[in-house]
């Protein structure tokens, strides 16, 4: 395990976008849209912060606007959950793709659903079931 | 464009189902966190930058925090993943008053003021 720790609000805003994106894909039945957003969180988890699109916009748009100490957590448990996050809207992309409407759409919902919950009250599943596992 | 409201209906039900179920999950019964001797507990641990900050915060405001360092801590439970936690206990032991990380900062004088009533 690494001891790189990371800004508390980026894996939020992160989430936070996840949940919109999905749930504007849902709404308006676009899945390229989910696709778009398993691409991004896959650049981040396997490139790192340069390349997350969502981490670079927070950078830019929404830290300046803070003042005061940067509160940070540890970078692994956010991102495990980022990597559940790009498997399962990569999951959804492929059965949306093949036809599988139901099943594609009930797995972006399930992501929908925890990036929300993330996001606006930081209970994050996947970064429990990283400490449950490592822990 | 009716699809489309339904879609968002399903959408609210998801994102609420989801609030409801950890809001249930959050309030079930369990046993008490630590036996908390009553005043302000302060969990700190390694790595906490706002630590220092929140205790010095609640200081100025009149009430000397007791510093407890998480790492030492047997919780029940999932782990406590922002720091600092700052509660303020009453005389039976319950929890009255929770703040985590900044929100500890920034209510650092209401954590202390509520600290103080109990003493009054």
């Amino acid at each position: 395990m690494s001891t790189t720790r990371v800004d508390v609000n980026v894996p939020r805003f992160n989430q936070a976008m996840v949940a919109l994106l999905v749930g504007i894909a849902f709404v308006l039945q676009w899945w390229p849209l989910v696709a778009a957003t398993a691409v991004v969180l896959g650049a981040t988890r396997f490139g790192g912060p340069r390349w997350g699109a969502f981490t670079r916009a927070y950078g830019r748009l929404i830290r300046p606007l803070l003042a005061g100490p940067i509160e940070t957590e540890p970078a692994d448990p956010p991102r495990f959950a980022q990597l559940l996050g790009f498997l399962f809207l990569t999951g959804s992309s492929v059965l949306l793709l093949a036809g599988f409407s139901v099943a594609g759409w009930l797995i972006a919902l399930g992501v929908f659903a925890l990036g929300l919950l993330a996001a606006t009250t930081q209970i994050c599943v996947g970064c429990i079931i990283f400490q449950r596992v490592t822990g | 464009m009716e699809l489309q409201l339904v879609r968002l209906l399903i959408l609210a039900l998801v994102g609420g189902g989801a609030w409801l179920g950890v809001a249930i999950w959050q309030r079930r019964r369990g046993p008490a966190m630590l036996p908390l001797p009553a005043g302000v507990t302060l969990f700190t641990g390694p790595g906490c930058r706002l630590c220092g900050p929140v205790a010095d915060a609640i200081r100025r405001a009149g009430v000397e925090p007791r510093l407890a360092e998480i790492g030492s801590l047997d919780l029940p439970g999932p782990p406590i993943r922002s720091l600092p936690v700052a509660v303020v206990v009453d005389g039976t032991g319950a929890v009255i008053m929770r703040r985590v990380g900044r929100a500890a900062l920034e209510d650092a004088t209401a954590i202390a003021e509520r600290s103080m009533a109990l003493e009054a």
